[in-house]
């Protein structure tokens, strides 16, 4: 299995955009909810009911920081 | 990062998979906070994937970012890598994005209560991979060119018009394919919290499916492109870990 899923295009044109919002769409749409005696599992809440414009656009700007990108970071905190 | 006093880093878990399978090797992926890398840890007959986090930092960051797409999109990247190429390795259960124990402790008790849960997950998904499958209606033959509205009424009426000329979501077509698909899978599963909103959008489904299938899977997706050109377009993403036939492991 390759590490990084692609998105087929079987027929019509591609779209760049669709990879990560299929990334975002697999990731989150469950995947096990573990209550560690802890956590700060945000899971369950469902995200994007935002609206189209702003998704396409944060994943637009999303997109742009991540293209090309070692997702690394140079070190410092992954914090934010 | 600052050490915190009396609590050790937290742990982000990103799947778990059985030690029975091929011995845990070094991911090459970065940590989902793009600091800690990604390692096993063996829990009796499983192997948690984590990486640490800070408990005050990263956590507590992932809290605030939940609807902030472009820390989203960032951090989900990096769990995907992780949990795919753990997922190249072995049969992997991966957890729910931003799972944080707060320790090796939390974490054992955790695994072990839901053991058997677990190990009827194991079986469901050995040797299947999650696809996601849509289907868009094609751009529309270019239409007449709409006149100006010269009233509200006439714009609602040229409106409920371009309506109308949408395939609909009843297309019959479509519930052949996803009868198809479904016959053909072991499980389905709705999708598309991120992406569905797009209006070209007319059906979207995620499927389990065995490895074994993937040729008849292949040849009916073909056969549909084909019947379809022109009028829908189908997209096919995959194969991911499968993160959407897992639940039944909480």
């Amino acid at each position: 299995m390759p590490n990084n899923p692609e998105t087929v295009q079987l027929a019509g044109t591609s779209q760049e955009d669709a990879s990560l919002l299929d990334i975002l769409d697999h990731v989150l749409n469950a995947g096990v909810v573990v209550q560690g005696s802890v956590v700060i599992s945000v899971a369950g809440v469902d995200l994007v009911y935002v609206g189209l414009n702003v998704v396409l656009t944060s994943v637009e700007t999303a997109l742009r920081n991540l293209r090309g990108k070692d997702l690394r970071p140079k070190k410092a905190s992954g914090n934010e | 990062m600052k050490a915190t006093s009396n609590s050790g880093p937290g742990l982000y878990l990103y799947g778990v998979s059985r030690s029975a399978a091929a011995r845990p090797a070094r991911l090459r992926s970065a940590g989902v906070d793009g600091v800690h890398p990604p390692h096993p840890r063996a829990c009796d007959e499983f192997v948690c994937w984590v990486s640490d986090v800070d408990p005050h930092g990263f956590a507590a960051a992932m809290q605030r970012n939940m609807e902030n797409l472009d820390w989203l999109a960032l951090h989900s990247v990096r769990h995907q890598q992780v949990v795919g190429e753990i997922a190249a390795k072995t049969t992997v259960i991966p957890a729910r994005f931003a799972t944080v124990f707060s320790g090796e402790a939390a974490l054992f008790k955790n695994v072990r209560a839901r053991k058997s849960a677990l190990g009827k997950v194991f079986l469901k998904i050995a040797n299947a991979e999650e696809w996601g499958v849509k289907v868009f209606a094609e751009a529309r033959p270019a239409r007449a060119a709409t006149r100006a509205a010269s009233s509200g009424k006439q714009y609602l009426q040229q409106k409920a018009a371009r309506l109308k000329q949408r395939p609909g979501r009843n297309d019959t077509q479509v519930a052949e394919l996803a009868t198809k698909l479904e016959r053909l899978a072991q499980a389905s599963a709705p999708t598309g919290k991120v992406s569905g909103a797009r209006p070209d959008l007319l059906w979207q489904a995620t499927f389990l499916l065995s490895r074994a299938r993937r040729k008849q899977w292949d040849q009916t997706l073909k056969q549909f492109v084909k019947r379809w050109e022109g009028a829908r377009r189908i997209e096919v993403n995959g194969p991911w870990p499968p993160y959407s036939f897992v639940s039944d492991a909480e």
